[in-house]
This record gives C-alpha cells, structure tokens and sequence, in this order.
C-alpha cells in the first residue's frame, strides 16, 4: 500500500533581486495519518494559510531579502491541570526568532539575530538579509539552506511542532545541462513530538528509552511523527530511468535520518547547501539534525520501493532509534535515459593561508537529573536542573563571548566530545571542512555547516572566516534540547585589521525584557 | 530563566487544581496509546522542591517508569504504591549514558482497574544500592510519582 502524492511545498521566488514579504508564524490545524495536529506553521505574506513545514524561499547570489517576522502563536500541549500561573511559566516556550541557517550573512541587529526575542502578538520583528553576490569574491554557494526558530530556550519545543522552511539558492549548479531541466522535489523531514491532543507538550523535556524520545515534566504521553513534507510515509513518483534531484533537509530537532532507497543508489551533488565538483555515488547518506544533502535519483524497473530511515545509534538512552520508512518510490511510466552528470561546478576552496589559531571545544551532557543549575561542577542545595550540557564545561550565557575570531583567517578546531551522544556541531555564518577524525586526516574537500561529532571522538575542522561580515554569533550542538538546555556559546568575528592583542570592547547584548505576548 | 528552570517551579506549585477543571478529550487516532513515562526526574520523594508535583493520569493509557540502574536493581513496592498495577520489567542496555549504570530499568504499569476519576494514586520502587550519579535526585534509593486519576471521556 502506498501513501498520498508527496506534498509540492509553497514557494516564494526573488524578483530582481528582490525578496519583501511578511515570516508569520501562527497556530493552524493539519491532518496527519490519522490524526489532526494543531501547532503554529508559518506562512508568508501573500498565503492564506499556514504549511506544514514551512514555504519555500527561492533567492540567488546577491539578492536582498527584507522580511518581516509576525508572531501569532497561541499556546498549545498545556499538561492537564495546569493553572494560568503554571502555564504562564513556560511562556517562553511561544517566544520567537528566526535563523536562516547556512547563509552567509551578518548576524547582526535586523540581520541574521539569533539573540532577538519576539513575544506573540508584538509589533513584528524586521529581518533584511544580503546574500554574498559576485561581486564579493565569493559568493553564497548554491544549495540547499534553510530558515528556522533560534530563540534560545524554545527552540527545540518550536523545531517538534515543525517550523522550518527551505531556502534554495540557485546559480552555476542549476546550469549543468543534465541537471538544469530535471523534475526537482524539496524533501523537509521533521520529528514531530505530539501527545494524543496533536499538540506539542508545553512543558520541560527528559529523554528516555522507546519509539517516543522524549518525556515532558509533569508527563503527557508523546509520540513521535517522523514526516516528510508533512505527511506520513508519502509516495514520490519517477518514471524507469528518470532522474530527479532531490533536496532534503533533516529538520528534526533530534533524530538522525540515514537515509537509504530499495534498490537505488544516490548520486550526491551537495552536502550542506554547497555543491560537489562531481556527483558522488553512495548507497546511503547520513543526516544529523540541520543537516542537508542534495542528490540525483534514478529511477530503477517499475515497481514500488521503501525510502528507508534505518536504525540508527546516536547515543540516546535506551539505545539506537529505531528504522522507520518514511516513503515510498513508485516507478512507474514510459521509461527514458536520462544521464547523470560527470562534472558539476567548482566548489569553493578553502583559502591557502595559515592557520591563525588552534582552539579546542569540549562537549559533555549530563541527563541524570541529579545536579543543581549552573555550569559544570556546580554544587549547592538549590532546585536540580533534569537535564545540562556543556561547552568547555559552561551552558550558555547571552554575555560571555566564549572565542574571538578576526575575518580573513583560517582556523582550526578540534571538537572534543566527551559523551556517547553524538553532538552534531553547527556555527553560523561560516561552513567549515574535516581535516581530521581522531587525530587521522580526512582527504576530503566537502564543505559543512552541521558535522555529527562521534561519541567518545574529535573531529578537526578547518573554517575561513569570510572578511566581510563580522559581530557576535553563536555555535551549538544541533541536537536542539541540547542547545536549549547548555550547549551553545558565542562567537565574536572582528572584521579584518582589528589588533587581536587588544580588541576593542564588544558591547552586551541587552536582555530581552517583558514576558508573556503582548496586548493584542 | 531556562525551561527546566521553569520546570522545576511548577514542580513546586503541584497541579492542585483539578476539582473544578474540565479536560478536552483527547482524539489522536493512536490504535495503541503511548504511555505516561517518569524518569527518575520525575522523583519527589525527599525532594522538598518537587514534592509538590502531582501527575494528572487520563484513564486509558499505560505508564511506564524508566530508571538507571544495572548494577543497581530497582523494586516495584506495591504496599508503598496505590491505584497501580505492575505489568512487568525489562532491562534495556543503555551504556555511557549515566555514570554507575550500564541499563535502563523500564518497568510496565498500569491503572487499577478500580481507579476511578478524582483517585489518588502512587507509585513507589526502591533499591538498596543507588547510584552515586542519583543520589541527589533519588535520595534514599526510594523512587515515588503521586498521581490523581481523570476520566475525560
């Protein structure tokens, strides 16, 4: 038995080099399987109703984006019983912002924020970004990014009631001959943490063993909907030798998704929105949370065929999260030829320069519920935290700049995970590559925004920090309620020709004030 | 202040508020319903800042109680508990996760059948060996979750 049609998820295009519109994100009903989920969706402007996951923005190299966020959310997956008082607590949990995850612009005040904090029903928050061109000398790569909520503390809450939306970059690798006119599907998998009500809970979050990863405090009973494009286990239609590209984005908070098809190969041309010199084939592809892998499908002999998510052991309590098809490919038609490409694009290289530094990040968690709040090592009699995780043993504080970097320099760093949980490292603004897994190179060129750190091991990897965009920026595990509940720090960018040996003075973030939304 | 900073504050308030409430059903077209799982944060006993934390159980769904362990063997108490039935234990092999243990305990409850709407609950499991890692959040090595029953259908 195959499911319904995949999905075509909405699209917004620039037009000459332009982007305006409204990001509103509001409460909206959406059947599932069985079932009806209510939880706020976002929508642009011109749209009249909210998608599950969100719209497509198509933009190129150089273009302007101007959009406006609108919260709208209402609160929703309240634990039965709940006074106003108690639910007021977990407002925070409706709180807002949003990141375009993978673009290289400023993360600055209307820019790329991740510090900006937008209750519901306040005056809309404005967002302008300016998409590297040409004309930089190195311009933003084309692929696969991707928008998102970033308000730190709501984060992962606001990532399993599925709010996200692709970003599609399209310059020189749309215009390889067999690529340009191939039928194209934008995949958005998500893990949906809903209880019976559809709802997400609004509530604080403890792992535990089982399909459902995740317990809230006090306790609702949850279930995990692993989607694609918002529907459960869809069915994506080629013809006997079509090839098609596929975009997929692994927007779940948590999950890793290891992707493999019956009877297919994949013919990778990106990872992380920056394209490959040639396709690479492989049978299966490995996606952490944020991650994004673009590949070539072809079609094999008709037939019905499962898109797989296997089992996979990402060091979660209880064991490996368990295989799961997501899909299925039903072949079926005329039949053609058509070829895959044998080259595809250049692709940035990493600047022949020295490396300006050498840092070490350490990334511990700790689930046991038995430590009271504080960075690692904290004692005292106060309340116990359930969970914390750590970078160099600290969880993240808005004001404490954790790494000073100057644009215009490579570095490298090693990342240390000290845990069996496999913390996926992302850093804004800047991708990076693997030189070294365990002290061993890696020969390998591929560009990252988002790289799963393998338990009890390091990765070494080697970021340009482009010159022209400079501020105060953030890197964090990916595995969202580890972020929420620690595993962040701030990263300052000083823009080319600063002295490092006396940098001026980076002025506080302010804290964010009010609470609760906002007089409607 | 972090979620689970707010978290624990409702802890400490409890949920005594059911008398007058009116609960939505819930309709989530699950063919088999997903249990309520506590975790050994869900603990209140000797915790002066939880100890106010009631659950509020629907009837209808299973619970399940998940607790590190291995070397430590943890003991359902049904004279300790109320309103529960156990329905067996499994040992899950979870290494590395939490120090001083290799496994997760989970052990399958349920509702008494004779639990009603408005009925007080508790379940109490104990072991004699806890962990360093849990002795602040299982003080004593008694593990205990107070519910109260609700019957919305």
């Amino acid at each position: 038995m195959t499911g319904e049609p995949l999905r075509t998820l909405p699209e917004l295009r620039s037009e000459n080099g332009r982007v305006r519109t409204q990001l509103i994100v509001q409460n909206a009903r959406f059947r599932v399987g069985d079932r009806t989920l209510h939880m706020p969706a976002y929508r642009f402007e011109h749209m009249t109703e909210g998608s599950l996951p969100g719209p497509t923005l198509r933009v190129k190299p150089g273009d302007r984006v101007d959009w406006d966020l609108a919260n709208l959310i209402t609160p929703t997956g309240i634990p039965d019983g709940a006074t106003q008082a108690q639910q007021a607590m977990f407002d925070q949990l409706d709180y807002t912002n949003v990141h375009v995850h993978g673009l290289q612009v400023s993360p600055g005040e209307n820019h790329d924020n991740v510090y900006q904090v937008l209750r519901p029903f306040c005056a809309p928050a404005c967002y302008t970004y300016n998409i590297p061109g040409p004309e930089t000398g190195r311009p933003q790569p084309s692929g696969m990014f991707w928008y998102h909520p970033h308000k730190h503390g709501s984060t992962s809450h606001q990532a399993w009631q599925g709010l996200s939306g692709a970003i599609i970059v399209e310059g020189p690798i749309d215009e390889v001959p067999e690529i340009r006119d191939l039928r194209e599907r934008v995949i958005i998998l998500n893990g949906l943490l809903v209880n019976p009500a559809g709802e997400v809970p609004r509530a604080a979050m403890v792992p535990n063993a089982g399909f459902s990863p995740f317990s809230p405090i006090p306790s609702q009973p949850t279930d995990m909907l692993l989607t694609v494009n918002g529907q459960l286990r869809p069915t994506i239609d080629i013809e006997p030798g079509e090839v098609q590209r596929w975009r997929v984005l692994n927007a779940a908070p948590h999950r890793f998704f290891w992707l493999n098809l019956d009877g297919h190969d994949f013919y990778q041309i990106g990872q992380d929105g920056i394209p490959f010199a040639a396709p690479r084939p492989v049978r299966r592809i490995l996606m952490a949370p944020g991650n994004r892998a673009e590949f070539l499908v072809k079609g094999g002999r008709a037939g019905n065929y499962a898109l797989h998510a296997d089992i996979y052991e990402q060091g979660h309590p209880g064991g490996a999260r368990p295989g799961w098809i997501i899909g299925t490919v039903e072949v079926a038609g005329q039949g053609r030829q058509d070829p895959i490409p044998t080259q595809l694009v250049e692709p940035p290289h990493m600047p022949d320069l020295p490396i300006a530094n050498s840092r070490q990040i350490r990334f511990k968690g700790e689930i046991s519920g038995n430590d009271p709040a504080g960075d690692q090592g904290a004692t005292g009699d106060g309340p116990l935290v359930p969970v914390k995780f750590y970078l160099d043993g600290k969880v993240f504080s808005l004001n404490r700049i954790d790494q000073k970097v100057l644009g215009g320099t490579v570095e490298e760093w090693t990342l240390i995970n000290e845990d069996v949980f496999q913390h996926p490292f992302h850093i804004h603004v800047n991708p990076f590559q693997v030189v070294a897994i365990n002290g061993q190179p890696t020969n390998d060129d591929t560009w990252w925004d988002v790289i799963a750190l393998p338990s009890k091991g390091e990765l070494t990897i080697r970021i340009f920090f482009r010159p022209d965009v400079s501020g105060k920026t953030v890197y964090h595990c990916h595995i969202l309620p580890h972020e929420d509940n620690g595993m962040m720090a701030n990263l300052f960018i000083y823009p080319p020709g600063t002295d490092m040996a006396n940098p001026p003075p980076i002025p506080d973030t302010p804290v964010p004030s009010g609470s609760g939304p906002c007089t409607i | 202040m972090t979620r689970f900073g707010l978290a624990l504050l409702l802890a400490c308030l409890g949920t005594g508020i059911l008398a007058e409430t009116h609960y939505p059903p819930w309709s989530g077209g699950i063919t088999a319903p997903r249990p309520y799982i506590f975790t050994q944060q869900h603990n209140v006993e000797n915790r002066p800042s939880a100890e106010g934390l009631v659950q509020v159980i629907r009837k209808g769904y299973p619970l399940q109680v998940q607790l590190p362990g291995n070397p430590a063997i943890w003991a359902f108490r049904a004279e300790a508990s109320e309103n529960v039935a156990y329905r067996g234990r499994t040992m899950v092999y979870s290494p590395n996760r939490i120090d001083g243990t290799e496994s997760l305990l989970v052990f399958d409850l349920e509702l008494s059948p004779e639990a009603r709407a408005g009925d007080e609950g508790r379940i109490t499991f104990t072991t004699d060996r806890v962990p360093d890692s849990l002795d602040s959040v299982i003080p004593g090595g008694v593990f205990v979750v107070r519910f109260t029953v609700i019957d919305p259908s």
